[in-house]
């Protein structure tokens, strides 16, 4: 089977962050993906990723964004960053029930012959307002070329109870003869 | 239990690079394709676009695509996917992200995709592409090449091409 479900996490309402831990390392690429809305006080949060492999200190990212905003489009970028922004999703602010949407790829998350690219397309609607982008970040200090074994998902606020994130796995290996 | 979406084959790139990967005979049995890249070419830039050719045809192509360079936002048209490959001149050891979603492949329309891509690199300039993709021919595919649009690709490049069925 190719895309393999590995752990969920909920929002607790208290915790700016979720982890994945222990990742196994038997699939080709990573993929998350979130259903998410915080308590930040503004109309949108940041979405990191941060501690890679343990690592609580800077990830030396690289990062760029593409993003839009209903009436205007946007690019963005950074180096030496200590977490990756992803993208953004609803605070505290945004209209009651709205929830954000992201899909995250890291892929070969094992090959250590290669740093670590991640991939991330993302966005809100707010019914009047909202983003929508396509986001890249190259976390250097850790994973750098490491394989990938644990991974933070950092917010500015809290991150609500109905808020899910999901880690797949995805195999590249099972040939069928093209 | 039906099996969405099923890894057809992986080409990694070994030693000494090749200009291009192929896949042959592509199954006639899933409802649509995924492609997933992760290249690097020997291109003298920071990033390099890929083509992808289907059924050994270079020809009836086009595509319209959003881009990010790290500074500015483009649009354009063209017959590539823009941020395709990283590129010589970028950060060592980093490769591209890309997918590829083309649906409905063996019907009688002309065949449609949509594509998501990164190139990343260490430093101001990066690109991001979202590009829509069309061919003008009503075959079924039943080969695909993707290559670096004449550059050669390095070594540890992978391209994998999955099949997804619905239902």
């Amino acid at each position: 089977m190719s895309m393999v479900f590995i752990a969920s996490v909920n929002g607790t309402g208290s915790a700016t962050s979720v982890t994945f831990s222990s990742i196994p390392q038997t699939f080709t690429h990573l993929q998350i993906r979130g259903f998410i809305r915080t308590a930040y006080a503004s109309a949108f949060d940041t979405i990191y990723a941060y501690n890679y492999n343990n690592n609580t200190g800077s990830t030396g990212s690289a990062y760029h964004l593409l993003y839009g905003d209903g009436s205007s489009v946007a690019a963005g970028s950074g180096t030496g960053s200590f977490s990756t922004p992803l993208g953004y999703c609803p605070g505290n602010s945004a209209t009651a029930n709205v929830y954000g949407v992201m899909v995250f790829d890291i892929l070969d998350y094992t090959n250590t012959n290669k740093n670590k690219t991640t991939r991330t397309l993302f966005g809100y609607d707010n019914n009047g307002s909202g983003q929508v982008g396509l986001t890249s970040g190259l976390p250097l200090t850790l994973p750098g070329t490491a394989a990938v074994t644990s991974l933070s998902l950092v917010f500015n606020g809290n991150i609500t109870t109905a808020s899910r994130f999901d880690l797949y796995g995805i195999t590249s290996s099972e040939a069928t003869g093209a | 239990m039906t099996i969405a979406m099923q890894p057809i084959y992986t080409q990694t790139v070994g030693a000494g690079g090749t200009t291009g990967v192929n896949f042959l005979n592509i199954p006639q049995t899933f409802t649509d394709l995924q492609i997933v890249v992760s290249m690097r070419t020997a291109f003298a830039a920071n990033y390099q676009y890929i083509q992808v050719f289907f059924n050994n045809n270079g020809s009836n192509y086009s595509a319209t695509s959003l881009n990010g360079s790290g500074t500015a936002v483009f649009t354009n048209r063209n017959t590539q996917i823009e941020a395709g490959a990283v590129s010589a001149t970028a950060t060592s050891n980093t490769f591209s992200s890309v997918s590829i979603y083309i649906p409905n492949y063996t019907s009688a329309n002309f065949k449609s995709y949509i594509a998501d891509g990164v190139t990343e690199n260490n430093a101001t300039a990066g690109y991001q592409s979202l590009t829509a993709g069309l061919w003008r021919d009503t075959s079924a595919i039943n080969r695909i090449d993707v290559s670096g649009a004449g550059q050669t690709i390095v070594q540890n490049s992978t391209v994998t091409l999955y099949g997804i069925t619905k239902g």
